[in-house]
C-alpha cells in the first residue's frame, strides 16, 4: 500500500468518523427535542395551566348540585399539602386521602380509600371531611364529593366512585 | 495476516454464539405470576386475599411483605411475553451503562459494551500506526509495521460492526435476544414500564364525569383527543378516582437501605404499604414509574440503583434529594401528565395495568 493511500484512508475515516457522531448527536437531539415540543404544546393546553384565584378568607363559597352554593372552610388554609392551586390535600394517612380540586370547569372533592377495610375506612374518611369543611351531612351531599378505591386496596371495586355512604347517590362497594 | 483476522472474527463469532444460545426457551422455576396469581401487599387486620381468591405460600417471585392471591375462580388464559421476567438481580454494573434487572438487557449491554471497546481500541491503534508511520523517517521496517497496525486495527472495526449489520440485513429478529420466560400474565404483576399489579378481567373502569377533577374526559381531551376516554378510565383506575397525590402500594423498591429510609418519620410520605413500609416507585394520575422516567425536567431513574420492574422489586433509593424531588415532580399533574402522554405515544395503553383490568388493552 502507498503512502498516499494510507493517508487517505486515515482521513476517510477520521471524517467518517466525526461526522458521524455529529449526525448521531444532532438527529437525537433534534428528535428529543420535536418530541418535547410537541407534548409541551398539548399539556399546555390542559386545564391546570390556567390560573384560579386563590381564597385568602376563612371561608368560601364552593359551587353545590342544583346551582346552589354551600360555605365551607378554606381548603387551601387546612390543606396538609396544596400541590398547586388547582389540587390541594386536605388528609394524607395511609388508609385514605381526602383532595379538594378547583379547576376552571368547577370545583369537587375526592376521597381516595387506600386501606383493603374498606367500609370503616369510608366511614372515617367521610366523617373527617365534614369535621375539616364544617358543613352538615346535608350539605356534603349537595357538594361533589367523590369516594374511590385504589386498586391496591381492593381490585374489584377500584375505578368507580361510590359517592358519600349517608347520601341517596351513594353506592355500595361489591361484594 | 489470515491469522490476525481469525483472531479478531473467533471472538466475535464466540459472542453471537452466545446471544443465540439465549434465544431459545429457558425453563423456569413456578412462580406467582405463572399461577395468574397476583402479588398483595398485606395490611395488618383484613384478609390480604380477595374473596374469589386463595393465597398460595407456595408459589414464589413475590417480595417480601406480599402475598400471592390466585383466582378461584375462571383465570384468564395466560399470555407468553418475550423478554422482560426473568428473576435476575445484575450483582455487577457495565461501565458507562445502566443495568436494569432484566437478563437479556444485561447481555444486550455487555454486547454494546464490546463494540465499544473494539471501536475505542480500534481508534487507538489507527493513531499509534499513524504516529508510527509520520516518524518511521523513511525506514521501511518501521513503514511496514505501521502499515500493519493501522490495516488490522480498520479490519477489526469493519469486521465488528459489518457483523452485526449483517445479521440485521438477513433479518432484524437475529440481532434481538428472545428470553421466554415461561408464562405471564399481562395483567397479574406484569407491568412494563408504569402501572403494577392487576388482574385482568376482574375490575371495573369508568370514565371520570364529575366537574373539576383532572381526569375528566374533557381537560384530558387536549392531551389525549379521541383517546380521552381510555385515558380517563385509566387514570380514574390508575389513582383511586383522579388522586395526583397517590403513591403505589405495590410498586416499591425493596432493596438496600429502604428500611432506613422509611423509618425516618420525615420520609413518611414516600412510603406505602404496611409491614414493613417501603418507598412507592409509581406516583401520581398515570402512577409514571420514577425508576425509568424523567419527570419534571429531573432525570429520576438516578436516583435509583436498578430499574424497578415486573420481575425486579430489589432496588433502592441511591439519591434522596433527586427521589423527593421526582416524587414532588410526579405529584405535578401537568408534569404527569406530560410523561403518561409520551409514554402512551411511545408503548400504547398496554403499558398500564388498568388497560388489561377493564379489558381496554386485549391479550
Amino acid at each position: 500500500m502507498e503512502k498516499k493511500w494510507i493517508i487517505v484512508l486515515i482521513i476517510v475515516f477520521v471524517v467518517i468518523a466525526v461526522l458521524g457522531t455529529v449526525f448521531v448527536l444532532f438527529s437525537n437531539r433534534q428528535q428529543d427535542s420535536n418530541k418535547q415540543s410537541e407534548i409541551n404544546a398539548l399539556i399546555n393546553t390542559f386545564p391546570a395551566s390556567k390560573q384560579v384565584e386563590v381564597p385568602k378568607t376563612d371561608s368560601v363559597t364552593v359551587p353545590a348540585q342544583q346551582g346552589q352554593q354551600v360555605e365551607i372552610k378554606n381548603p387551601y388554609e387546612n390543606a396538609v399539602r396544596v400541590i398547586d392551586s388547582h389540587n390541594v390535600v386536605l388528609t394524607e394517612k395511609p388508609a385514605y386521602q381526602i383532595l379538594y380540586f378547583h379547576y376552571p370547569d368547577g370545583e369537587s372533592f375526592l376521597i381516595s380509600i387506600l386501606n383493603p377495610d374498606l367500609e370503616n375506612t369510608r366511614q372515617t374518611a367521610e366523617s373527617e371531611l365534614i369535621s375539616k369543611l364544617g358543613i352538615s351531612k346535608e350539605q356534603a351531599c349537595n357538594l361533589n364529593v367523590s369516594v374511590s378505591v385504589s386498586k391496591d386496596a381492593s381490585v374489584k371495586a377500584a375505578g368507580q366512585n361510590y359517592g358519600l355512604s349517608f347520601c341517596p347517590d351513594g353506592k355500595p362497594f361489591p361484594k | 495476516m489470515n491469522t490476525k483476522i481469525k483472531k479478531i472474527t473467533l471472538p466475535i463469532l464466540g459472542l453471537f454464539a452466545f446471544l443465540w444460545i439465549f434465544s431459545y426457551q429457558v425453563a423456569l422455576a413456578e412462580t406467582c405470576s405463572e399461577k395468574n396469581g397476583i402479588c398483595r401487599v398485606y395490611y395488618s387486620g383484613s384478609d390480604v386475599c380477595e374473596s374469589d381468591e386463595q393465597a398460595d405460600s407456595t408459589l414464589t417471585g413475590c417480595p417480601s411483605g406480599e402475598n400471592c392471591c390466585v383466582s378461584t375462580t375462571s383465570p384468564p388464559t395466560p399470555t407468553t411475553t418475550t423478554g422482560g421476567a426473568f428473576d435476575y438481580v445484575p450483582m455487577e454494573k457495565i461501565p458507562g451503562f445502566s443495568v436494569s434487572g432484566s437478563f437479556p438487557d444485561y447481555i444486550l449491554t455487555v454486547y454494546k459494551f464490546g463494540i465499544w471497546s473494539v471501536g475505542i481500541a480500534a481508534l487507538l491503534m489507527i493513531m499509534v500506526g499513524g504516529f508510527m508511520y509520520i516518524t518511521s523517517a523513511g525506514n521501511n521496517a518501521s513503514m511496514e509495521k505501521a502499515k500493519g497496525i493501522i490495516f488490522d486495527s480498520v479490519v477489526g472495526i469493519l469486521l465488528v460492526l459489518t457483523a452485526y449489520l449483517i445479521l440485521y440485513v438477513i433479518n432484524p429478529e437475529l440481532v434481538k435476544i428472545k428470553l421466554i420466560s415461561g408464562t405471564i400474565n399481562t395483567g397479574g404483576g406484569g407491568s412494563v414500564g408504569i402501572g403494577s399489579t392487576a388482574q385482568l378481567g376482574t375490575g371495573s373502569c369508568s370514565t371520570i364525569t364529575a366537574a373539576g377533577n383532572p381526569c375528566t374526559v374533557e381537560n384530558l381531551q387536549s392531551a389525549f383527543g379521541s383517546q380521552a376516554e381510555t385515558a380517563s378510565a385509566i387514570c380514574n383506575r390508575e389513582s383511586a378516582g383522579g388522586n395526583p397525590n397517590i403513591g403505589s402500594g405495590s410498586d416499591r423498591c425493596q432493596g438496600n437501605g429502604v428500611d432506613n429510609f422509611c423509618a425516618n418519620p420525615a420520609n413518611s410520605q414516600y412510603c406505602t404499604g404496611n409491614s414493613p413500609k417501603k418507598p412507592s416507585v409509581s406516583w401520581g394520575l398515570f402512577q409514571i414509574n420514577l425508576t425509568n422516567h424523567t419527570v419534571g425536567g429531573f432525570p429520576c431513574g438516578n436516583a435509583f440503583s436498578s430499574q424497578y420492574t415486573a420481575s425486579n422489586h430489589n432496588c433502592s433509593i441511591t439519591n434522596e434529594t433527586l427521589y423527593k424531588q421526582c416524587v414532588d415532580a410526579a405529584k405535578n399533574p401537568q408534569n404527569n401528565l406530560a410523561a403518561a402522554v409520551a409514554e402512551q405515544k411511545s408503548g400504547g395503553w398496554g403499558r398500564w395495568g388498568a388497560c388489561y383490568d377493564c379489558n381496554i388493552c386485549k391479550k
